[in-house]
């Protein structure tokens, strides 16, 4: 009973740590630091392949729909992972709940689709 | 196994025809789309209204192995949210007409989601549970203030709320992280029965502290109220109106039914603190509105305001709260609809509507309009022959009977002082 108390104190401790932490690295950064810049040191694979072109190019923001259709399978899966896990002890009702849960969501993806989610122009 | 699928039927209704709705809303031409939406949208809320009032009965009933409990003050309530979502589609359908929308059919169903969430949260007996179906309405609400097309402020809005709410969320999730830590179980009914025998500790307090903060942030009372006069001016005018009827209700009835079968038997740690803000909520929203040009700031105010006397209605557990607070919340949820469907009507006419200035001349325009304006401020007020006062009448009587002398006479003060805010604004000239 009396132990749970530790997750208050996890909750202190975790607040002092959160104030100090960034400005002591801010600190200890600059006076450890070595200071040893040449011009590959900024390249985006320092000991690589050399870029082709500058970074600050344009990139196709269109990225962010695929990532958010790919957002919806990635929750399919952590939602289906604990109903395998327990599918023996759930039994036929686990499976009507499952089989509604990928009907759902079906219905999202059939929407992203609809609304040309997919379509690449 | 006790899931006792019939008393979930509304619910379950509301949800599929939502997802139906989605669907429809692919195949049907754009042109057509706000009144289909519309009427179907109120034919869906009045058979689920329906199938609520089915479900009425006087004992509790549990559903999905206690994780959902139905009673009377659940029934009730879930019908007030109800009326309130078909006064909010009725308000939608002129606005959408006149300001353009490019997601007519994402409008109406996720006004629908939203409702859907606010059922199950006034229902919800379990921890988890609170927790998905506060989601399920917060997420609803952020995506209809941002839905208008070309609204800057409505963005603004929706951002500043999604980023608020998700800290209001958070903290919640800590407190109940809390109670899970402290009784190793997440039923309403467990957890008061382990809570109960172990009796008062630190953590126990802290995370009824918490819990308290996260419900106080989504009902707006005061020191975490900053976000509700941006929201309720940035969203829009149907939205606010929803926002002020059904995210209050349902939040309000969710933490009245955790805190007072839960924790009333600490009820002398916590109502002390619940008072406090309550006095302080109730001075500071009538204070920062009197002081307001813009309409819909000043009506966000009052409702900082009036959530402070709601609170105050808290204090009285376990003997009045919950007749008083939800026999309030009835009143203020026609009154508030009113208020701003007031607005959103004067706006979707082409009067601007929003400004204490674009009142003066009002009874010369529409009589009937600034008639109804003087009942719905008196109203909000608390004047004798409206509804409003008996609401205050009977928290008055309440807090009077439990011996609570100085918290009736802050409410009084607190309703003296919006008086001027209201009146001030009534007697715009021309």
């Amino acid at each position: 009973m009396e132990s749970y108390l530790v997750l208050f104190l996890f909750f202190l401790i975790a607040l002092v740590v959160a104030g100090l932490v960034p400005n002591i690295n801010l600190i200890t950064n600059k006076l450890l630091k070595i200071d040893r810049s040449v011009k590959e040191k900024y390249e985006p694979y320092e000991c690589g392949i050399p870029k082709i072109y500058p970074l600050n190019r344009r990139y196709f923001a269109f990225f962010y729909v695929v990532a958010l259709v790919f957002l919806l399978f990635d929750l399919e899966t952590v939602f289906l992972f604990p109903w395998a896990v327990a599918f023996r002890d759930l039994g036929i009702l686990g499976l009507v709940e499952a089989f509604i849960f990928i009907a759902i969501l079906l219905i999202g993806f059939l929407y992203a689709i609809a609304k040309g989610a997919l379509k690449w122009e | 196994m006790n899931l006792n699928l019939e008393l979930m039927l509304p619910e379950g209704f509301l949800l599929i025809s939502a997802l139906l709705m989605m669907v429809i809303d692919l195949v049907i031409s754009d042109r057509q789309k706000n009144s289909f939406f519309s009427n179907l949208s109120i034919v869906v809320i009045a058979i689920t209204m329906l199938l609520t009032s089915g479900t009425v009965s006087m004992e509790s009933n549990l559903a999905f192995n206690g994780f959902i409990r139905k009673d009377l003050m659940v029934v009730l309530s879930q019908l007030l949210l109800l009326i309130s979502g078909i006064f909010a589609v009725l308000l939608s359908h002129n606005y959408i007409e006149k300001f353009s929308l490019k997601y007519k059919g994402e409008y109406y169903y996720t006004l629908l989601f939203a409702l859907l969430g606010g059922m199950l949260l006034v229902a919800a007996n379990e921890f988890s549970t609170l927790f998905v179906s506060l989601e399920v309405m917060s997420i609803s609400v952020y995506i209809l203030v941002a839905l208008f097309k070309d609204d800057y402020r409505g963005k603004e809005a929706a951002l500043k709320y999604f980023i608020m709410g998700s800290v209001g969320a958070a903290i919640l999730v800590y407190g109940f992280a809390i109670l899970y830590g402290l009784t190793g179980v997440t039923t309403y009914d467990g957890v008061s029965e382990l809570v109960n025998k172990n009796g008062v500790t630190l953590a126990l307090l802290f995370s009824i502290a918490l819990v308290a903060v996260a419900f106080l942030f989504k009902t707006g009372a005061v020191p975490f109220h900053a976000w509700v006069p941006d929201v309720y001016h940035g969203a829009p005018t149907p939205v606010t109106a929803f926002m002020g009827a059904v995210v209050k209700v349902a939040s309000f009835v969710a933490f009245l039914r955790l805190f007072f079968p839960v924790f009333v038997s600490f009820a002398k740690n916590w109502t002390p603190a619940i008072e406090l803000v309550a006095v302080v909520t109730m001075f500071a929203g009538a204070l920062l509105a009197l002081n307001q040009n813009n309409l819909k700031r000043m009506l966000a105010y009052s409702a900082v305001s009036h959530t402070g006397v709601i609170l105050a209605a808290f204090v009285t557990v376990p003997a009045l709260a919950s007749f008083v607070v939800l026999f309030y919340l009835f009143v203020y949820v026609f009154v508030t609809l009113a208020a701003f469907g007031m607005l959103s009507l004067l706006t979707t006419k082409g009067l601007k509507g929003e400004s204490a200035e674009d009142w003066g001349g009002l009874y010369k325009k529409s009589p009937f309009l600034a008639l109804s304006a003087v009942v719905i401020f008196m109203s909000l007020a608390g004047i004798p022959p409206f509804a409003g006062f008996w609401a205050k009448f009977y928290l008055l009587t309440a807090l009077l009977r439990e011996g609570f002398i100085t918290l009736a006479l802050a409410v009084v003060l607190s309703s003296l002082m919006s008086l001027y805010f209201y009146l001030n604004h009534l007697s715009m000239p021309s």
